[in-house]
């Protein structure tokens, strides 16, 4: 298995999960090829957009892809600025609570933008809205919930609550070594144990990702599945 | 105190850099000089153009962040809480207030 499907098959086992990301890790294309890859596994997929974040994530993959993509996914879009709806937290977790508790079948939530949320309002607020986010599966039991964030770009104490809450993570980060720049995924936790922090660099062609295993991450009990 | 608005602008996007992550401010301004002959000054005088190049650079999602963290740091700079949504708000913002 290569590091996505690891991400993917622990997604539907374990929810809440996080991909975390950092400036230049080209998240889009990573985050696409996982809602590619899970699309047929649920009744509906949602992404929850905060701030408009869902634009620019389209904006990547029209300019990169050269086609319409998720048409077949349903964008919530919170915090537009088209429409200035509250950012209290639980107004917004009330909102998104009645939209999923009406959904029937195998719900995912992609939730886009949260990090965007962070910084026009405050640290304060996400701290409130994140374990919201995560109570929304009392809602619906067959939800699963997946946060794409930049934890970097914010305090320990944030980072901390995302990784307590989150099951299920995966971390794209950008390595410089001997004055070259590497993207690498980790799997931080997920369902197979055995692949916990195993890491890949891994490059963006087109529409390809190619992953490459890190060997010095290895260890003795580990076998790598190619 | 930084009195120059397009002083302030290549402080603020050194600054929104620094926080996304300090190996990349190299990176962006090498790609900068080499593409647009220009450096972060790009982002006052031209912040559609500037927009472009860091899309292409590190993808429009992140660069979507890179702007608003650098709007952030101008709204910490000139110490208002207005609404900025974007780089092109606070380049008029600067050249209002500054």
């Amino acid at each position: 298995m290569n590091p996505l499907q690891i991400f993917v098959e622990s997604s539907k086992k374990l929810t809440p999960s996080l991909i975390e990301y950092e400036v230049g890790t080209e998240v889009e294309m990573i985050v696409y090829r996982y809602l590619e890859d899970v699309r047929s596994y649920y009744d509906d997929v949602l992404m929850v957009s905060f701030v408009d974040a869902h634009v620019a994530f389209l904006e990547y993959l029209k300019r990169v892809l050269r086609r319409d993509v998720l048409r077949d996914v349903e964008v919530i879009s919170l915090l537009s600025k088209k429409f200035k709806d509250s950012e209290s937290a639980p107004l917004i977790a009330g909102r998104l609570g009645s939209i999923i508790e009406g959904k029937r079948g195998k719900i995912l939530a992609v939730f886009l933008g949260l990090d965007f949320y962070s910084i026009v309002f405050s640290e304060k607020s996400l701290l409130e809205l994140f374990p919201r986010i995560v109570n929304l599966t009392r809602y619906n039991r067959n939800l699963n919930i997946v946060s794409v964030f930049n934890g970097a770009i914010f305090s320990s104490s944030v980072s901390q609550m995302l990784y307590t809450f989150s099951l299920n993570v995966m971390k794209l980060s950008i390595e410089r070594t001997d004055g070259d720049f590497k993207r690498v995924l980790t799997i931080i936790r997920s369902a197979f144990p055995e692949y916990n922090l195993r890491r890949w660099h891994y490059d963006v062609i087109g529409d390809n990702i190619n992953f490459m295993f890190d060997r010095s991450s290895n260890s003795n009990h580990f076998k790598l599945h190619p | 105190m930084i009195g120059n608005p397009e002083d302030m602008m290549v402080e603020a996007v050194k600054r929104a850099t620094k926080r996304a992550n300090p190996a990349l401010e190299k990176l962006l301004e090498v790609h900068l000089r080499l593409n647009a002959n220009s450096g972060f000054e790009l982002a006052y005088r031209d912040p559609k153009r500037f927009k472009d190049f860091v899309n292409r650079l590190f993808g429009e999602y992140s660069g979507r962040l890179l702007e608003m963290l650098i709007v952030d740091e101008i709204k910490r700079m000139l110490e208002i809480g207005e609404d900025l949504e974007n780089l092109e708000k606070a380049v008029e913002i600067l050249r209002m207030i500054v």
